[in-house]
C-alpha cells in the first residue's frame, strides 16, 4: 500500500482547498492536496460564465480562468488527483482509493476539509408525479452543455431562482433553446440580483416568484409540468393550477454541504448551515481539523471561498508545526432578529490579535430600504453596520472591528441581528 | 426637441453588491444616482448608452480530452452583437492542444473584440477521445 505524509492534508481540489493548500506551504507546512476528479477546480471548471475574481483580482474571470490563477501557483504543493477519501480517523490518518493510486494510506498533522457541496436533488423536495427522463439538477445540465458539449433539451422550465438556475437559463438561451420560465416558491429571489439582471431580464426569460411545480408530467421522456402559485405559507393553491409544456425541467432548489466525512470524526455540526460548527481560525470542534467554503456554509461567492480556504490553510500549518497556543473559553457568535445564520461561529480572542475579523451573515427575511446589521455582547450594541438592503440570497460580509473586539468576554455572546433603521 | 428627463432604472452589475440606480437621461446628458462607487456611473451611462456583455460559450474541439473548450469575449461586446457573435462561434472547430487565451476569433461579429479560450485542454491520442 502506497503511504503519504504531509503535515497539512487537504480534502477536495475545488477554490476553498486550493487557496488552502497554497497558505499551508506558504506557512511553512508541507500540503498534500486530495481531489476525486481528474483535474483540479473543482465546479468552476462547469462555470464557464464571468463574473469570478472581482473581489480578488478586480477583474471579471470565467470559472476556469479563475481556478488556473491557483492551479498555476500550486509550486511546492503535491497534487493527488482521481483519489477520494474514504476514511479519515483522528490522529490523523487518512484512507484515500483511486483506479490510477490503488489504496493510499495518508499521515497528517492537520487536514482541512474542502469537500463543496452537492446539489438538493428532486428526491430532497419530493415533487410528486411520474418519473421521466428529463428531470436534472441545474448543475447536471450546466456539467453536461459546458463541458460534455451536449444540450439535454429543447424547451426547459426551471424550478427555483438560485444562481445556477438563473446562469443555466442565459446558457440555454444562447445554445438555441427554449426557456419557458423560472418557478421560484418564495416570494424572493434566491439567487444574486445581478444574475437577474443578465440571465433572465437581459434574455426575456419571465421570472414567477411566489410559483411551483406540482406535478410532473410524461411517460418515457418529460412531456411538461403543472405549476401553481403559492399562498403565504408557502402552499400550492390548487385552483391555480396551469400547465406549462417543457422537455426538461432544471432544478436550482439549493446546495447541500457535502460533510459525510465530518460527521464521522464526531464533529459538532450546525442543523442550519448543514455544515460544521467552526472558529475564526476555521477549526472545527475536533483540534486539527479545519473546514473552509461550501462545506462549512454554502457561499454565493469564489472569491469569498478562497479568503476562508487561506484562513482554513494557514491555521492548519500552525497547528501542524505545533505554534498554537492554548486557547481560553471563545466567544460564541449567536443569530438574533432576522439571522439565519453568522459564521464563524466560535470567537477565540487571543487569536483574532489587532486584525478585524470577517464575520458573513444570512438574513431570514428579505429588508429592501435602510437597516442595520448590530452586534451586540452582554445586552449592549457594540457595533452597527449600515446596510441599504438585506436579502437572504445575498450573504453580508460584516467586519467586527478592533474597538469591538476588546467589548468582547470570554465564554460570553455575540449577538447578530439586522433589523429596520 | 423634448424638455423632459427620461428616468431609468439600472441594476448595476459591476459587482455583485447589485446598486440600484436611478438614470435620467435628456438627449446626450445622462445623470446618475444611487450608486456606491464610481463604477456605478461609469456602468449606467454605458447601460443607457452602448449595453455591453462578456459573451461566453463553447466551440468545438477535435482531440481534445474533452469535445468542447469554453470561451469568452476578451471585454465586453456590444449587447446586439451577441447573437451573430454566438452564430459565428458555433461554426468554429478547433483541434486540440488548445491553450488558456488562445485567440479563437480576432474580431467576433465584425466588433473588432478577440474571443479567446477561457482554459487550456490537453490532446488525446486518437483513439482515447
Amino acid at each position: 500500500m502506497r503511504e503519504e505524509r504531509a503535515d497539512v492534508a487537504v480534502i477536495g481540489g475545488g477554490p476553498a482547498g486550493l487557496a488552502a493548500a497554497r497558505a499551508a506551504a506558504d506557512a511553512g507546512a508541507s500540503a498534500l492536496v486530495i481531489e476525486r476528479n481528474a483535474e483540479l477546480g473543482g465546479v468552476l471548471m462547469q462555470c464557464i460564465h464571468p463574473g469570478f475574481g472581482l473581489k480578488r483580482y478586480g477583474e471579471e474571470l470565467t470559472g476556469p480562468e479563475y481556478a488556473s490563477r491557483w492551479i498555476g501557483r500550486l509550486d511546492g504543493i503535491r497534487v493527488l488527483t482521481e483519489t477520494m477519501v474514504a476514511a479519515v480517523e483522528p490522529g490523523f490518518r487518512l484512507l484515500a482509493t483511486g483506479a490510477k493510486v490503488g489504496v493510499v494510506r495518508i499521515s497528517a498533522r492537520s487536514v482541512v476539509l474542502a469537500m463543496g457541496c452537492r446539489e438538493r436533488t428532486r428526491g430532497a423536495i419530493a415533487i410528486p408525479g411520474r418519473r421521466p427522463a428529463g428531470v436534472m439538477t441545474a448543475g447536471t445540465a450546466q456539467r453536461l452543455v459546458n463541458m460534455d458539449g451536449y444540450l439535454p433539451g429543447r424547451r426547459f422550465a426551471i424550478l427555483g431562482s438560485g444562481d445556477i438556475g438563473m446562469i443555466m437559463a442565459r446558457r440555454l438561451v444562447w445554445e438555441g433553446a427554449e426557456v419557458t420560465g423560472v418557478y421560484e416558491l418564495l416570494p424572493y429571489l434566491s439567487g444574486l440580483r445581478r444574475n437577474y439582471v443578465q440571465c433572465l431580464e437581459d434574455q426575456g426569460v419571465a421570472l414567477h416568484l411566489g410559483h411551483t411545480v406540482t406535478e410532473i408530467h410524461g411517460r418515457r421522456r418529460l412531456t411538461g409540468v403543472t405549476v401553481c402559485r403559492a399562498d403565504e405559507s408557502l402552499c400550492p393553491i390548487p385552483a391555480t393550477a396551469f400547465p406549462v409544456a417543457a422537455d426538461t425541467l432544471l432544478l436550482s432548489v439549493g446546495l447541500i454541504p457535502e460533510n459525510e466525512l465530518t460527521r464521522a470524526l464526531g464533529v459538532e455540526m450546525d442543523a442550519v448551515t448543514g455544515g460544521p460548527v467552526v472558529d475564526n481560525l476555521m477549526e472545527t470542534t475536533v483540534p486539527g481539523l479545519f473546514a473552509a467554503g461550501n462545506v462549512v456554509q454554502v457561499h454565493d461567492l469564489a472569491d469569498d471561498v478562497s479568503a476562508v480556504g487561506e484562513v482554513a490553510g494557514a491555521a492548519a500549518a500552525s497547528h501542524a508545526l505545533g505554534v498554537t497556543s492554548v486557547s481560553a473559553e471563545p466567544v460564541l457568535v449567536t443569530p438574533g432578529e432576522n439571522v439565519r445564520s453568522a459564521l464563524p461561529h466560535h470567537l477565540r480572542i487571543e487569536s483574532l490579535g489587532s486584525e478585524p475579523v470577517e464575520l458573513l451573515v444570512r438574513v431570514r427575511r428579505p429588508l429592501e430600504s435602510a437597516c442595520q446589521l448590530r452586534l451586540s455582547s452582554g445586552g449592549e450594541v457594540i457595533e452597527a453596520h449600515r446596510l441599504d438592503y438585506a436579502r437572504p440570497g445575498e450573504m453580508i460580509a460584516a467586519r467586527l472591528g478592533r474597538k469591538a473586539i476588546a467589548a468582547l468576554e470570554p465564554g460570553g455572546r455575540l449577538v447578530v441581528e439586522v433589523a429596520p433603521e | 426637441m423634448s424638455t423632459q428627463w427620461e428616468s431609468r432604472q439600472v441594476i448595476c452589475t459591476s459587482c455583485p453588491r447589485g446598486c440600484p440606480l436611478q438614470v435620467a437621461i435628456l438627449a446626450d446628458a445622462v445623470r446618475v444616482s444611487g450608486q456606491a462607487c464610481r463604477r456605478g456611473v461609469r456602468y449606467a451611462r454605458e447601460e443607457v448608452t452602448n449595453p455591453r456583455r462578456i459573451v461566453t460559450t463553447t466551440v468545438r474541439v477535435r482531440h481534445g480530452s474533452l469535445p468542447v473548450v469554453p470561451v469568452r469575449s476578451e471585454v465586453p461586446i456590444p449587447k446586439d452583437r451577441i447573437p451573430a457573435a454566438l452564430v459565428e462561434l458555433r461554426g468554429v472547430v478547433l483541434s486540440a492542444p488548445v491553450e488558456e487565451h488562445q485567440v479563437v476569433l480576432p474580431s467576433v461579429a465584425g466588433t473588432g473584440i478577440a474571443v479567446v479560450a477561457s482554459r487550456s485542454l490537453p490532446r488525446v491520442a486518437i483513439g482515447e477521445g
